[in-house]
């Protein structure tokens, strides 16, 4: 299951492949990430998914 | 198709407006409406009849004027975009008030100086940001069907990302561009973001 990390107004969401609700909202993007690198190393999760403020795909972990 | 449900988008449809058209496509569909666009599907088509249709059968339309003012100064404004909107709004107060439209613009107060008369109507400013689009455009669309009520603009947002991460995946694997407009039609991508919505919905938790 991948981890998908998007940018919001008041900071960073990080939410599970379908799931419609954030499982957790930070104030930066290298939070986030180091969040779901930890969910990664746990084995919760597959990839991590990397979005840029615009929307676009930026890279996977 | 029902006319409660189809939505006339008139905007750009180009590669600089791309990253702004996709969210609001997604967020239209994802709120259970269709969209309604004028591609040219017979050369002897006269256009000004297509769009003069999709008019009548849309209940909803979307028209964005962020991008009359060309960026190069030598450049001619472009005029199609508020001239569709003012057949739009002919045909809601001679012909059907219970059409709803959303104008959108780039800056608040702008279209004050390009295009004053429409002052009273649902205008919103997305500041070429594609999350406050999907927030102006879901919120307005809560406006005006209240009992369909959809999930909150943060949520579409989320999911549009998770949409563009499969789209872009499936482009690449194709030899295709994600990032470059016409790589395939626009009903095309149209058609997959339905699907896609479809598919994620049901198995959403």
């Amino acid at each position: 299951m991948n981890h998908f990390t998007v940018t919001r107004f008041n900071g960073w969401a990080l939410r599970k492949e379908g799931n419609l609700h954030a499982t957790k909202i930070v104030d930066t993007q290298q939070k986030a990430i180091a969040i779901a690198k930890l969910l990664l190393k746990d084995g919760e999760v597959s990839a991590i998914i990397v979005h840029s403020k615009n929307g676009n795909f930026r890279a996977t972990r | 198709m029902p006319f409660s449900t189809n939505i006339f988008i008139n905007c750009p449809f180009d590669n600089d407006y791309y990253s702004l058209l996709k969210p609001l496509h997604f967020t239209v569909i994802f709120c259970g409406l269709k969209p309604k666009l004028s591609e040219t599907k017979d050369g002897d088509d006269i256009r000004i009849r297509q769009i003069q249709e999709l008019i009548k059968i849309s209940k909803f339309s979307i028209h964005d004027l962020s991008r009359v003012i060309s960026k190069d100064p030598d450049d001619l404004p472009r005029f199609n975009m508020p001239f569709e909107l003012g057949l739009d709004l002919g045909c809601k107060m001679y012909a059907n008030n219970k059409k709803r439209c959303l104008i959108l613009e780039k800056e608040s107060y702008r279209y004050k100086e390009i295009i004053s008369d429409i002052s009273g109507q649902d205008i919103s400013s997305h500041s070429n940001d594609p999350m406050l689009i999907v927030k102006s455009v879901r919120n307005w669309i809560y406006k005006n069907r209240p009992t369909k009520k959809p999930l909150a603009y943060t949520t579409i947002w989320d999911l549009y990302n998770e949409f563009i991460y499969d789209f872009d995946n499936d482009m690449k694997a194709e030899g295709l561009d994600p990032n470059k407009m016409w790589e395939i039609p626009f009903s095309e991508l149209i058609d997959l973001i339905s699907k896609w919505v479809k598919t994620k919905t049901a198995n959403s938790k």
